[in-house]
């Protein structure tokens, strides 16, 4: 999977699972918490779907809300190379 | 002296009797015994599906093993949140009150159950499951909060003790495994009368002060509450740990959830706590928006 489809993925998990206005703009700088687009009860579906693109489990022990700011940021923290 | 106070009076004098602990009558065998049941095999995750039809009666055994843990753990997560929520409640309440005095006894009972399923996960499978919940800040303050995390509760609880009631009388089970979902039950549906009736008061208080849209942002949250509930019984990590064969078990739950028969088994798991939300304007069809 390239960056640009990585990118692809996740804005179309997120664009699945937000709540509140679904026609509001979303693209990968859009804060996902401070806009509640995603509450604490969507993360650990998101979780597991990082889990999947990554092919393997994560720690979650170790994982601050700050990971899923936005979907850029779910980028840099999970996927610091670019692509799973 | 309210309802909800002389219930809870009720209810502290009934928690106070040592003769009625049930944890008290449990035994703990020192491991697992690898051919009994742990879980009832019709409460299964994968139950029913061609996944759970592929396994042999070992294999299924292991599945239903691992999801106890998985259950147990989500227990000992959802009580250490509730714990923590009671406390606050208490501390929030006149002293000498009956509804604080109660609310002390939930607690300390949450405490015990929670203990219990800790040694459950740790004597049998080396480790409670890892939390993956992650707290924000929340979104409701005041008499709000204190509303939301009682009806979290009650849908927590109610989903739990449809779980605990059924697996206290599977004789399949193993005795351990019985008698832990046996005095959870018990215990809890002393629980459940109070949650009932105080979040009946907190709600029929609320529509008295919310504004237009409030309620359903409520209901919104406890459908997502209960939604989450339910898809954290397909637990990957158990899964992994029964040493299921699939090459993707995400996919794999992805597809199970999507399952006709898993949808009906959501829905029939709480009609009953659905019911009663919708009674009190606080579920989602139900809400004024």
């Amino acid at each position: 999977m390239s960056a640009p489809e990585l990118r692809t993925a996740l804005l179309d998990w997120v664009r699945a699972h937000r709540r509140g206005a679904q026609d509001a703009p979303l693209d990968a700088d859009t804060l996902l918490l401070q806009e509640r687009l995603l509450t604490s009860l969507q993360l650990p579906e998101l979780l597991l779907f990082i889990e999947q693109l990554r092919g393997q489990p994560l720690d979650v022990a170790s994982i601050r809300p700050g990971a899923f700011a936005s979907v850029a940021a779910i980028e840099r923290h999970f996927f610091p190379d670019g692509t799973p | 002296m309210s309802d909800v106070h002389a219930l809870a009076a009720r209810l502290v004098d009934a928690s106070a009797r040592p003769d009625r602990d049930p944890y008290i009558g449990i035994e703990w065998p020192s491991a697992r015994d690898a051919q009994a049941w742990y879980f009832s095999p019709e409460l299964v995750s994968l139950h029913g599906m061609p996944a759970w039809d592929t396994l042999d009666e070992a294999k299924r055994r292991d599945l239903a093993f691992f999801e106890a843990v998985n259950f147990a753990s989500l227990n000992v997560h959802g009580e250490t949140r509730l714990i923590a929520g009671l406390e606050a409640s208490v501390a929030a309440q006149p002293r000498d009150d009956a509804i604080a005095a109660y609310l002390t006894c939930f607690r300390d009972e949450e405490a015990k159950h929670r203990e219990a399923f800790v040694r459950f996960c740790t004597q049998y499978a080396g480790a409670v499951y890892p939390d993956r919940s992650l707290a924000l800040a929340p979104a409701w303050d005041g008499e709000d909060a204190q509303l939301l995390f009682f009806a979290r509760v009650l849908v927590f609880e109610e989903f739990v003790d449809q779980y605990n009631t059924a697996m206290a009388r599977d004789a399949r089970l193993a005795p351990v495994a019985r008698q832990l979902n046996r005095a959870h039950h018990l215990e809890e549906s002393r629980h459940l009368a109070f949650g009932r009736a105080w979040l009946a008061q907190g709600a029929a208080a609320g529509h008295a002060r919310w504004r237009a849209g409030e309620a359903r942002a409520i209901a919104l949250d406890l459908a997502d509450f209960r939604r989450a509930l339910w898809r954290d019984l397909f637990c990957v990590q158990a899964w992994r740990d029964a040493r299921l064969s699939h090459a993707d078990l995400y996919a794999l739950r992805l597809a199970a959830l999507a399952e006709p028969v898993v949808l009906a088994r959501e829905q029939a798991l709480f009609a009953g706590v659905e019911r009663f939300l919708r009674g009190l304007g606080l579920s989602v069809d139900g809400a004024a928006a």
